[in-house]
């Protein structure tokens, strides 16, 4: 890059920033003003749960400084961003507003709709190892495994699933949030990473068809992996339990580990076994 | 005298139980691969590890995590020398001189160097948190609120005004944004709920391992996988040797580098990168051959490893003894202290006077293992390097939600950290600096009580921070900080000092 371009994609840079600086003041200022008017509305010298109060032991007396304080700074903020803005308009058409590289913006798209999905949607409502292994299949799929071309249709395709998931979530509310959790509903999940695979895109070469392998070994061993450290020997019990943890990985250790230690239910009659299988 | 018994009886206790070994080792080369994978930082390593350890006894878990801190702290200087990226903020400086030496004189020899370098600064930083430790102590105990106050409000404003790499004023508006995040939930003196919007899973406020992991972890994650950086194949070390003899010839280096890192250290929110750099421009400033910096200098890369490992024992000081964390990964060392029961601050060495003389065993041990690791595994390491991002970073995200779940085993713990996390990253993006914002989430609670109770006990005036001595000095230096950054303030305060120096020379 030569010395002028240099200069100009610092000046560019510096144009963004400062523009981000003015929209973020303003957002600020709004903030400030909602955060003083809520502090307001906090016991300031009347009585609370019986206790006379003061103003200086008001719990408003922090959040009203806070407010007051960051008023000026926004201030500061904009009043800055406008200056530098205003020195920078003579060169205005060398620095015109350049977007995020494509590439960069799938990147930053497909990894915040990834994590919005795992922790907002899957965690809550299905077995966490499973969709555990569907977020990492997505992730490691798109990044890892797949070209810039495919990683795109990758996420096209994704996304037209997550819709239909939620499409589904609609139709059928008890698919969601049940208490106690229903093993079928992971069956949905099973099925989605079952297609995920399918759906993977094809590898160009050896090299790609390497990191297939590579990835998924990872994709299928940590969330195992990491699921057994912690429900078995730190004793965490995972956010949802479902088909994973209650068909295979409760199977295998309980059988193969706790076992030696003997069965709890041991010497209970069948009929004690049927009354705490209904207790709980 | 006892101390020094009871310091070796530490030692030989720590060194009686293979457990702990084991971890140690374990602990320190783990840190070291976290610091060496560029995206990954001692501060997430260490937040990660608090949900692992978590359930296991104290001594286990504090040997684990300080290990796991001394080697991520050290490891940041694999990537800087073998590909000129710097693995953590803290080996930036390295990079400087390290890599043109990696190239000219191979990699190992560079590596023996930073190891060594690495060892004998976290050494000098424990001496100075056993030496330091009780006197501070002994002095916060005469601190009344308005002291503890004006200490949180100082770290959120120095942390703010030192890690900004844009405007200043964008470090204040983080520790402040950080301030008002530490107000949600109940408020600890009248049990109001504030900024709670009626849900009871913020009463208690923000859980703050989740907010750690969510500023830090987020924005590395996306920022590896949006760019999908690919890392250069690293070159292939065969030896790594310690050259004690450049050691020796450094040794007035190596005593200003660890200085410099135990005070850069000590001073709350700012941590081991800072260090690194005034370390390195300071070497500069006193070396023969300053012209030479930059081309591959021993004594560079010796300045920059001393000083960022002697910042850890730097940043235990505050931690320790006022329950101010000293750096970002401290901040986390504070919340899995804190998990761990055990509240650091002044009553800490009252409750279990030999806590502190444990946590310099356990350096000491710390940085033994980092020098053993990196002397005898450092070309495994570097074979990890080669593992890319695109594949651990969904592995990491992996951990960072079973990890902010599994220490209030909530979902809604998951709830916080995501949206904490694209915040920080956005912030991150707009050059606000993160460590001042988690700062203020950590320090809040300390400076919202400690206003409120030193005001009821004057009755409302601010009369007595002037009337004591170490109050009226925190005051001042936050006030000049503040000023320091205002322009006219700054042209009246230049002019000032242009008529001091006239006159000075006139009278001579």
């Amino acid at each position: 890059m030569g010395e002028q371009a240099k200069v100009v994609a610092r000046h560019r840079e510096l144009y963004q920033l400062r523009w981000m600086d003015a929209i973020s003041g303003v957002l600020l200022l709004a903030f400030c003003v909602w955060e003083i008017y809520s502090a307001t509305q906090m016991p300031m010298t009347e009585s609370y749960a019986g206790v006379a109060n003061v103003w200086y032991v008001s719990p408003a007396l922090l959040p009203l400084a806070i407010g007051v304080l960051l008023i000026p700074l926004a201030i500061m903020l904009i009043t800055r961003a406008m200056r530098d803005l205003g020195a920078m308009k003579s060169i205005y058409p060398f620095i015109k507003y350049q977007r995020m590289h494509i590439g960069e913006q799938l990147g930053f798209m497909s990894c915040v709709f990834a994590l919005i999905c795992y922790v907002f949607l899957l965690i809550p409502n299905f077995d966490f190892i499973l969709v555990s292994v569907l977020f990492l299949l997505y992730l490691i799929g798109g990044f890892y495994y797949c070209t810039d071309v495919q990683h795109w249709s990758w996420f096209k395709r994704t996304l037209i699933l997550a819709v239909a998931l939620t499409i589904l979530a609609l139709i059928f509310p008890s698919l969601l949030s049940q208490s106690p959790h229903n093993d079928y509903s992971d069956i949905l999940v099973l099925v989605i990473i079952i297609a995920g695979l399918i759906n993977l895109p094809k590898a160009e070469d050896p090299a790609q068809s390497r990191r297939k392998k590579r990835g998924l070994w990872v994709v299928f061993l940590v969330p195992v992996l990491v699921g057994t450290i912690f429900k078995y020997m730190l004793l965490v019990p995972l956010p949802i339990e479902g088909l994973w943890v209650h068909k295979v990985s409760d199977t295998v250790f309980y059988t193969l580990f706790s076992s030696k230690h003997g069965n709890i239910m041991d010497g209970v009659s069948e009929e004690d076994a049927a009354a705490l299988n209904d207790a709980f | 005298m006892q101390d020094l018994a009871h310091f070796f009886i530490s030692i030989a206790q720590l060194l009686s139980q293979p457990v702990i070994i084991l971890v140690l080792f374990c602990s320190t080369f783990m840190g070291i691969i976290f610091g060496a994978m560029p995206g990954l930082t001692a501060t997430l390593g260490v937040a990660l590890l608090t949900t692992l350890t978590y359930s296991f006894n104290e001594s286990i878990a504090l040997v684990s995590l300080l290990a796991m801190y001394v080697g991520a702290v050290y490891g940041g200087s694999y990537t800087a020398i073998l590909l000129n990226i710097p693995g953590t903020a803290a080996s930036a400086a390295t990079a400087m001189d390290g890599y043109p030496m990696a190239q000219r004189d191979g990699a190992g020899r560079v590596l023996g160097l930073t190891t060594t370098a690495s060892a004998i600064g976290t050494i000098i930083g424990m001496l100075f948190v056993v030496l330091l430790s009780p006197l501070i102590t002994k002095m916060a105990l005469q601190f009344t609120s308005f002291e503890y106050f004006l200490l949180a409000l100082f770290g959120i404003i120095i942390s703010g005004t030192l890690t900004s790499s844009d405007l200043v004023i964008k470090g204040w508006i983080a520790g402040l944004i950080g301030l008002w995040m530490s107000t949600i939930g109940r408020d600890q003196l009248l049990m109001y709920p504030r900024f709670t919007f009626g849900n009871p899973n913020l009463d208690s406020g923000l859980e703050v391992v989740a907010v750690l992991i969510g500023a830090f972890g987020i924005p590395q994650i996306i920022t590896a996988l949006r760019a999908r950086v690919k890392l250069a194949k690293p070159v292939r070390i065969k030896r790594v040797l310690p050259e004690f003899g450049t050691m020796l010839r450094n040794l007035p280096t190596i005593i200003r580098s660890s200085l410099i890192g135990v005070g850069i250290g000590a001073v709350p929110g700012i941590g081991e990168d800072i260090a690194g750099w005034v370390s390195y421009g300071t070497a500069k400033k006193f070396s023969k051959t300053p012209d030479e910096f930059g081309t591959g200098l021993p004594e560079a890369v010796i300045s920059t490893e001393t000083s960022n490992n002697a910042c850890i024992g730097g940043a235990m000081i505050p931690l320790l003894t006022l329950g101010i964390p000293g750096s970002p990964p401290a901040m986390m060392l504070l919340g899995a202290l804190m998990l761990h029961n055990i509240t650091p601050g002044p009553m800490l060495l009252i409750e279990n006077p030999n806590f502190i003389i444990e946590v310099a065993a356990i350096l000491l041990l710390a940085s033994v293992s980092m020098w053993i690791c990196g002397i005898t595994l450092a070309r495994y390491v570097t074979r990890i390097l080669e593992v890319p991002q695109t594949l651990f970073m969904p592995v990491i995200g992996l951990l960072c939600v079973i990890g902010s779940y599994a220490l209030g085993l909530k979902i809604f713990n998951l709830f916080l950290m995501l949206p904490i996390g694209l915040l920080s990253y956005f912030l991150i993006q707009m050059k606000y600096p993160i460590a001042p914002l988690v700062i203020g989430v950590i320090l809040g609670p300390m400076a919202d009580t400690s206003l409120r109770r030193a005001l009821m006990v004057s009755q409302g005036s601010i009369a007595p921070i002037f009337e004591r001595p170490v109050s009226l000095a925190l005051f001042s230096i936050i006030v000049l900080l503040i000023l320091s950054q205002i322009p006219w303030f700054k042209s009246l305060f230049g002019r000032v000092q242009r008529e001091i120096s006239s006159k000075f020379h006139h009278s001579h």
